[in-house]
């Protein structure tokens, strides 16, 4: 077990900087989630700490130790690839053992780790058995045990759940959350689904173009994003954004558009009045019941699509060129071409510089 | 209706297919058939008409060339050759094909290309400068020359087809060795080489068939000591006339040793020679 530090680290491939200045200190037993869309440096920033990758400047640290010229071999890490790795000509159990035989573990000392790790992931039964032979799920469940019999000081895992079908993400996602609350080994995990970084993540760092754009634990990510990018990543369906201006009347602040979108804000915002800033509220901080809420801050709208998700409904709705989707609890109440009032939550909304991007509420 | 339609329409295919097939397999065996077994008669009966396809065979022929003749020896020659230039190529073939598949450096593509390039020269071409540097290193006439010679042949080939095979190979699995705990040579004998085996068994049998097959380079370096099966198979056309017998005995030794070794890994020849052709 360790902590791990990136500390300025870049990455060029020729001209590309595909890491930026990346500094991130990983506590000791603390699980990390990279997430960000395909490109933003996640699965870059990863293999440069498992010394896949060289790195163009900076320094990376496990532990006290800097590992920058070291070989993987030597980092004490282990890691677990999108498509497994596996290796196809050899068994479960010598694919699990294939690192203990290169450490010099004796045969008794390597059978009995390979069987505890296999008892685990409750892959007994499959350690004779070849690769070709297994389905993706348990493929997958040896590609961590090869990880786990180590007993590394660090894992690393580079997008392990995106081959498989999506109710066996589901389930992986709980079981991996276990392993790690039973084994408590620093991870850092790779994701482009902002899903599986929310509900597996103690922090998650959030990345895009090879910056990092925040790094929070889940629910403050979630409640206050730093910029209109992570607003946007985190949570599904994605928050809402409208362009408005700031405008001023009797004392108040509104935000309005020419689309008719008028809402009443409690925050001053005295440096922008009359500018142009992006106004964001959450699927579901939206409300078809509009009893509680004041009216300056409801919105007439038609509905468009009528999602019916079962425990909750997915409405898209629109006013003027502006389409908002709105998500309820419960069986859809409304139908296409209905026009209808929605209620914004007056106390959950988001506000970002139109220009920068970043957050206005702080 | 349609069904039965649908069915003499499927039987007429496949007795298109078949036929087609047989024909084609008639046109490919057939001399080899009639090698073997005219190879196994006597020299009147090999021209006796209608031929014979049930008889006695005799092996008066090999025991004579065996016996008699060098042809042990010739056998020798070529076994060594073809083999000695085989393993050299497979050998250091691997080696520079995974360095060109897996290095990271300016001009890899071109140096690829150059050493693929110098395999497209005409044989004919390349034995007129190569004995001008064999005479100065007095190799005409040893087999060592002759193992030079092929390897110049078959080295950027065994080069260009295992540079193909490791370059096919996802580089996941041998990350994942070296995160293991496993060395960059490590990786690379013990994950990477044993998926690309039947690419190295495709490639090991045709520089094996390039170097036994070959005439060219056997007929100008050799001396009478190091001839190959194929140069001692030309001296049976005489002017007095053609040993038949032997010249369909020698024949036979020539196919032999390759259809036993292509049999015996058909299974790697197929996964090899196809590696790549299914994505």
């Amino acid at each position: 077990m360790a902590t791990v530090s990136f500390k300025n680290v870049c990455k060029n491939f020729g001209d590309q900087e595909v890491v930026k200045n990346l500094n991130l200190e990983i506590e000791d037993q603390e699980f990390i989630v990279l997430v960000g869309p395909s490109g933003c440096g996640k699965s870059t920033s990863l293999r440069m700490l498992a010394g896949l990758e060289e790195i163009t400047s900076g320094d990376i640290l496990i532990g006290d130790t800097k590992v920058n010229d070291m070989e993987p071999k030597d980092r004490d890490i282990a890691m677990v690839f999108q498509n497994y790795a596996l290796y196809p000509h050899m068994n479960v159990y010598d694919n699990m053992a294939f690192g203990l035989k290169l450490r010099k573990h004796s045969a008794s000392e390597i059978e009995r780790q390979v069987n505890e790790a296999a008892t685990i992931l409750g892959i007994e039964h499959l350690l004779e058995r070849k690769p070709k032979e297994l389905s993706g799920g348990q493929r997958q469940r040896v590609a961590i045990g090869r990880a786990i019999v180590r007993e590394p000081k660090v894992f690393l895992m580079d997008e392990p759940l995106s081959n498989l079908d999506a109710k066996l993400r589901v389930q992986m996602r709980a079981e991996l959350a276990k392993l790690h609350q039973k084994l408590k080994t620093t991870c850092i995990y790779v994701t482009h689904d902002q899903t599986e970084a929310m509900t597996m993540g103690d922090r998650i760092v959030v990345m895009k173009d090879g910056v990092v754009q925040q790094v929070a634990s889940p629910s403050e990510l979630y409640n206050s994003p730093n910029n209109i990018f992570v607003a946007g990543f985190i949570g599904s369906p994605a928050m809402n954004f409208i362009d408005c201006k700031v405008k001023q009347h009797n004392g108040q602040t509104y935000l309005v558009n020419e689309d008719g979108f008028s809402y009443l804000i409690d925050n001053q915002l005295a440096d922008y009045n009359d500018k142009e800033v992006v106004f964001g509220i959450r699927p579901e901080d939206i409300s078809y019941d509009t009893t509680d809420t004041p009216k300056e801050n409801c919105q007439q709208v038609r509905v468009d699509v009528v999602e019916n998700l079962g425990a909750e409904t997915l409405l898209y709705v629109s006013f003027g060129e502006q389409s908002v989707v709105c998500r309820f609890m419960g069986a859809p109440k409304h139908s296409v071409g209905n026009n209808i009032n929605i209620a914004l939550n007056p106390n959950r909304y988001y506000i970002f510089d139109k220009e920068t991007g970043n957050s206005l509420l702080k | 209706m349609a069904k039965d339609k649908l069915t003499t329409r499927k039987i007429v295919t496949r007795v298109l297919i078949l036929t087609a097939l047989t024909i084609a397999m008639v046109w490919a065996l057939l001399p080899i058939v009639w090698m073997v077994l005219s190879s196994l008669k006597t020299e009147a009966g090999m021209f006796s008409m209608p031929p014979k396809f049930i008889f006695k065979p005799t092996f008066s022929t090999y025991a004579f060339m065996f016996d008699e003749g060098n042809f042990g020896q010739f056998l020798n020659n070529s076994l060594i050759a073809a083999g000695s230039s085989t393993v050299v190529a497979l050998l250091l073939g691997t080696f520079g094909g995974y360095a060109l598949a897996r290095g990271n450096y300016r001009g890899k593509k071109h140096i690829a290309f150059w050493i693929i390039s110098t395999r497209m020269t005409p044989i004919a071409a390349a034995i007129v400068p190569l004995y001008l540097i064999f005479a100065n290193f007095h190799l005409i006439g040893s087999t060592f020359g002759l193992v030079v010679a092929y390897t110049t042949f078959n080295l950027p080939f065994a080069l260009w087809m295992m540079m193909t095979f490791f370059a096919e190979l996802p580089p996941d699995m041998e990350h994942a060795a070296m995160v293991d705990g496993a060395t960059k040579f490590q990786a690379f004998y013990r994950i990477a080489l044993p998926q690309v085996a039947p690419g190295l068994v495709a490639t090991g049998i045709l520089c094996l068939m390039f170097a036994w097959n070959d005439f060219a380079f056997a007929s100008v370096f050799t001396g009478h000591d190091t001839q190959t099966i194929p140069v001692a198979a030309s001296l049976l056309v005489s002017q007095t006339g053609i040993a038949w017998g032997q010249a369909m005995a020698t024949g036979t030794v020539i196919i032999l040793p390759m259809v036993i070794a292509g049999l015996a890994v058909r299974k790697y020849l197929v996964r090899g020679l196809s590696m790549g052709a299914v994505k």
